[in-house]
């Protein structure tokens, strides 16, 4: 396969990804009011944005978390919402950068809790910077306890993802220079 | 459960580890500190208003096309009642304590607590 022709197939597969995360961001604002916690999810997203990150590639994991975080502002977001979700998202990849640096010391279970932990942190940060105030830090250590079986949850959902989709998806890494 | 074990790496449980000790630590501080307020403060997109904690009063508030009820009673204050459809902030209870929040992402208000008696029950 040339070089293009693989830099088109993690093209089609990042939007693929960017859309599957789209709309489990959509599932999880219609199952919002069900939640009994403030600003508490279940971060299913986030299971596609690893998933590119380690099938596709790092970059191509920032860049579909991004545009996620954009059209999901654009289609069911305000503003304060919008920065809440950007430094979230921002959080979440720093702490999945650093956290595949230990590689196989370290499994996806870790990997998604401390996505997860780092996701409350950065919304809560959003928080305090949009409303001036380090009150909502309150809020920290009930989203941080959450995040440990939330994380886990979709990091078993990751493990699944991974061993199920077919291996025509991980030859982008290997044979292209994405 | 074998299978579930050969998943889980050494380093998983340092991560669990240090989330839940951030938790607590961070859940700790503010007891330690923290004292019965004085005053309600109420952002709203518009304006910043405080009412004293000591006196029950009832607030209506409209912000961000949404409209908040909240009760000043006993000391603490709640949300009643909104008409915002995730009615987060009406779970949320009633706070009372210095540094305490009940926020509304959509409607963009923010209650707090104050600790000083600076109130002058009017806008700014």
């Amino acid at each position: 396969m040339t070089a293009r022709a693989t830099d088109t197939r993690a093209l089609a597969v990042d939007a693929l990804l960017l859309a599957a995360a789209l709309l489990l961001s959509y599932l999880e604002f219609l199952l919002l009011p069900a939640i009994l916690l403030p600003g508490i999810k279940l971060g299913l997203a986030n299971v596609c944005i690893m998933f590119c990150f380690f099938r596709v590639g790092a970059r191509h994991a920032a860049a579909v978390s991004l545009m996620r975080v954009f059209i999901t502002a654009l289609l069911f977001g305000n503003l304060p919402s919008f920065i809440f979700s950007l430094l979230g998202a921002v959080c979440a990849y720093a702490a999945l950068v650093l956290l595949s640096i230990p590689g196989r010391h370290i499994s996806r279970l870790g990997q998604s809790v401390g996505c997860a932990a780092a996701h409350a942190t950065g919304q809560l940060t959003a928080a305090a910077l949009v409303y001036g105030t380090a009150g909502v830090f309150a809020y920290l250590p009930v989203m941080l306890l959450v995040s440990v079986p939330l994380g886990t949850l979709t990091g078993m959902l990751l493990i699944l993802c991974e061993s199920k989709i077919p291996s025509t998806l991980p030859t982008i890494r290997n044979k292209g220079n994405v | 459960m074998s299978r579930v074990r050969s998943y889980v790496k050494p380093l998983d449980g340092v991560v669990v580890a240090v989330v839940l000790l951030a938790a607590l630590l961070i859940w700790l501080v503010p007891l330690l500190g923290a004292a019965q307020g004085q005053t309600v403060v109420v952002r709203t997109q518009a304006e910043t208003l405080t009412y004293p904690l000591a006196e029950d009063r009832v607030i209506d508030i409209e912000s961000g096309g949404y409209h908040l009820h909240l009760r000043i009673e006993a000391g603490t204050v709640r949300v009643t009642d909104t008409d915002c459809p995730n009615r987060l902030c009406q779970k949320v209870g009633t706070i009372s304590r210095v540094g305490q929040v009940i926020v509304c992402v959509p409607a963009a208000v923010l209650v707090s607590i104050d600790g000083e008696a600076d109130y002058d029950g009017t806008s700014y």
